[in-house]
């Protein structure tokens, strides 16, 4: 795979750090990202000002469209993982609610990670980053990549598919799996790894270099109707100080211990599903399982929602309980509080008011 | 709408739809979630009585629209309703296999009703399908207990915005069709027979998959198929019977070839066995109102003193998530390369 088909184009200056890569656009006023689907370079050098400065052009016209200057720790290149079928990152400012998202468009994502170190390591430390990439390139005399002789699959990349999924795409063979399920995300080389197993007849990369130009045409169109999947992603706004989680409240970590004690494990049982037998096993299996920790998404959710005053109150809680997650939790601890002050005081009075009655 | 439009969202998932069409008194099929659609994985499969799609609704794309061409005359062989209530398509695609297989035994109610419905047109079954008591009733108990979900505010507002959409693939009569309650009519995809109807069902699926791609990877596909541990009964009969024919002419290497198969069929039961029990509690836990397990806990952990750690905790954790993900993210993307 060493020697190229194609003549070596004449190099250029390499920047200190560039790769290809698409922008995501907020789609009208919603809070989803849709993917601008020219194609792309994001660079960063030191400008004329010696400050560093981020880039990005249109590969097309050679157009720069984004010229920001980042000053040290300003801002962070991240992996947005709510996308996971597109490899989406986005340039976060820390001070500031300023975001740009980015899509790769460089078929394969082997470089992925360094580039962003790159990026990362650029933007807090601009003089050790340039210095190490000046070093990096005066080494470099790397071979092409094994996919330099498909450069006409550049319009290919970013899509979250490696070329022999494409062809299997196009072959009318099924992908392994993750492409077309909703829950599990795409994995490309488990999907590839599934099929060629199951023996259908996937076709050697070797003897798929040899498009057709049928074969492309029947490509193009397919690709022409391709924007990048999984490009609608929120965009987590930080303008409000965010809720907590009960995910993160009771994790099986922090309340698996508390089920050995058997006094609150029989407080529990009566709350669990009649099928569910009452054991401390399993009552440590319940909360470790998807379906508990969907209830408590939901639970938060619907806390944040605001919707859940009236509910609230026949836990013995205030309505107020219902204004987020935080509230709610404040509301138990007060109501225990209470419930303890009310225990010390010898001369209660009536305390039926607030308190639960069946436990 | 009125009460009767009132229909929970369904999870994709194939122990929801086995006990989906239990709870219908339909005996022997079970659902499962195909990966691939290779010929091995298919033939794994087999008896297949039909396919479910499950993708990302966009607008103006029903069947009949991907296939101006087809045919969408109601053949009097095909059950086809109309979709009438949103979120009443997983049941609906469910029901376009069930009353479409002569070969299922639905049980005396769906009976009734197809037998009831039959000369309907597609609006009108459509309208009885939302209708039926029987069939809203299965459906709703899967209505998580917990009150505010029917708001459906339980949909992160990142799912609030995307709407699935089921179709469904059948072979009816020699033909094979695909059935969307979106769609003005059953579209007859050609000729099928009951044994190569996968093969004409994949590249038709394919295609859809190209089609979706265009957005978004969101894609499940389900298949009704036989009872695993029927068919394997089944098996374990036949090879019974060889095993006899085999032990009279004194075959003994036939025997043992035999008892091995006849071993791992078993081991095979006793893995749907498993995989039963663990849709049963699954369900379970899905259809459970947690609240009052949750807020004991939370009292508890109140009354322990320990509650304001946990959320100290959980702020931290919050303010962190998105950077830690990200980062975990990378790792792992890093650690399989």
């Amino acid at each position: 795979m060493a020697t190229s088909l194609f003549p070596t184009p004449v190099p250029r200056r390499k920047y200190p750090v560039e790769f290809k890569a698409g922008k995501l656009k907020r789609d009208g006023n919603t809070n989803w990202l849709k993917a601008d689907e020219r194609k792309g370079l994001v660079y960063m050098d030191q400008g004329d000002d010696q400050l560093m400065h981020f880039y990005w052009k249109d590969r097309k016209n050679n157009a720069v469209e984004d010229d920001l200057i980042l000053f040290p720790e300003e801002a962070e290149f991240i992996r947005v993982e709510q996308c996971t079928t597109g490899r989406v990152y986005l340039l976060n400012f820390k001070s500031s609610s300023r975001k740009l998202f980015f899509w790769m468009q460089d078929a394969k994502d082997d470089k992925d990670e360094e580039n962003v170190a790159k990026v990362n390591r650029l933007i807090n430390d601009p003089q050790a980053g340039l210095a190490e990439s000046r070093q990096q390139q005066s080494s470099a005399g790397q071979l092409g990549s094994p996919f330099q002789n498909m450069q006409n699959m550049d319009d290919l990349a970013g899509f979250g598919m490696d070329q022999e999924q494409l062809l299997q795409l196009l072959q009318g063979q099924g992908f392994g799996g993750p492409p077309f399920t909703s829950t599990t995300p795409a994995e490309p080389q488990s999907a590839t790894a599934a099929t060629s197993e199951a023996g259908s007849g996937v076709q050697t990369t070797e003897s798929n270099l040899g498009f057709t130009s049928e074969q492309l045409g029947n490509l193009r169109n397919i690709l022409s109707g391709i924007q990048v999947p999984g490009t609608y992603i929120e965009i987590e706004e930080g303008t409000r100080q965010p809720d907590v989680s009960l995910v993160d409240v009771l994790t099986p970590s922090a309340i698996g211990p508390l089920l050995n004690n058997p006094e609150i494990a029989s407080a529990l049982f009566p709350h669990l599903p009649a099928n569910i037998e009452r054991s401390p096993e399993e009552l440590a299996a319940v909360i470790q399982s998807p379906q508990f920790a969907q209830a408590l998404q939901s639970l938060s959710i619907a806390l944040q929602s605001g919707q859940l005053g009236p509910l609230l109150s026949q836990l013995g809680l205030d309505p107020s309980a219902g204004n987020g997650v935080e509230a709610f939790l404040r509301a138990i601890q007060e109501q225990a509080n209470r419930r303890h002050r009310d225990h010390e005081d010898e001369n209660t009075e009536d305390h039926s008011g607030d308190r639960m009655e069946e436990d | 709408m009125s009460d009767a439009g009132q229909w929970c969202l369904i999870e994709s998932d194939p122990g929801v739809f086995t006990e989906l069409i239990r709870a219908f008194n339909v005996q022997g099929t079970q659902v499962e979630e195909v990966w691939s659609l290779d010929d091995q994985t298919l033939e794994e499969l087999k008896p297949v009585y039909g396919l479910i799609f499950l993708f990302k609704w966009q607008g103006g794309n029903d069947s009949s629209r991907l296939h101006p061409e087809a045919d969408l005359s109601v053949d009097e062989n095909v059950y086809f309703a109309k979709q009438v209530i949103n979120n009443a398509c997983a049941t609906q695609a469910i029901l376009s296999i069930l009353l479409n297989c002569p070969t299922i035994d639905l049980g005396a109610e769906l009976d009734n009703f197809k037998d009831f419905t039959r000369l309907f047109d597609p609006y009108d079954k459509g309208l009885a399908i939302t209708n039926s008591e029987l069939i809203r009733g299965v459906h709703n108990s899967f209505a998580r207990s917990d009150p505010f979900f029917l708001d459906q505010t339980d949909q992160s507002s990142s799912e609030k915005e995307d709407i699935f959409h089921f179709i469904s693939y059948v072979p009816v009569q020699g033909a094979l069709y695909e059935l969307d309650g979106l769609s003005n009519g059953p579209v007859n995809l050609g000729p099928c027979t009951g044994d190569n109807w996968l093969e004409k069902v994949r590249p038709v699926i394919q295609e859809r998959m190209s089609r979706y791609t265009s957005a978004e990877i969101r894609f499940n596909l389900l298949a009704l198929i036989k009872n695993r541990e029927d068919v394997y009964r089944t098996r374990i009969g036949e090879i019974d019977e060889r095993m006899r024919h085999a032990s009279n002419t004194n075959n003994s290497s036939e025997l043992m070839q035999l008892s091995e198969e006849r071993d791992q069929l078993l081991q095979r039961i006793e893995m749907e066995k498993v995989k039963f029990k663990r849709y049963e509690r699954e369900n379970s836990l899905r259809k459970h109102n947690f609240i009052q397990f949750i807020y004991n806990i939370i009292r508890i952990l109140a009354e322990r003193g320990e509650l304001q750690a946990r959320i100290e905790y959980a702020r931290k954790e919050m303010s962190k998530r998105i950077k830690d993900r990200a980062e975990k993210k990378k790792g792992e993307s890093g650690s399989k390369n």
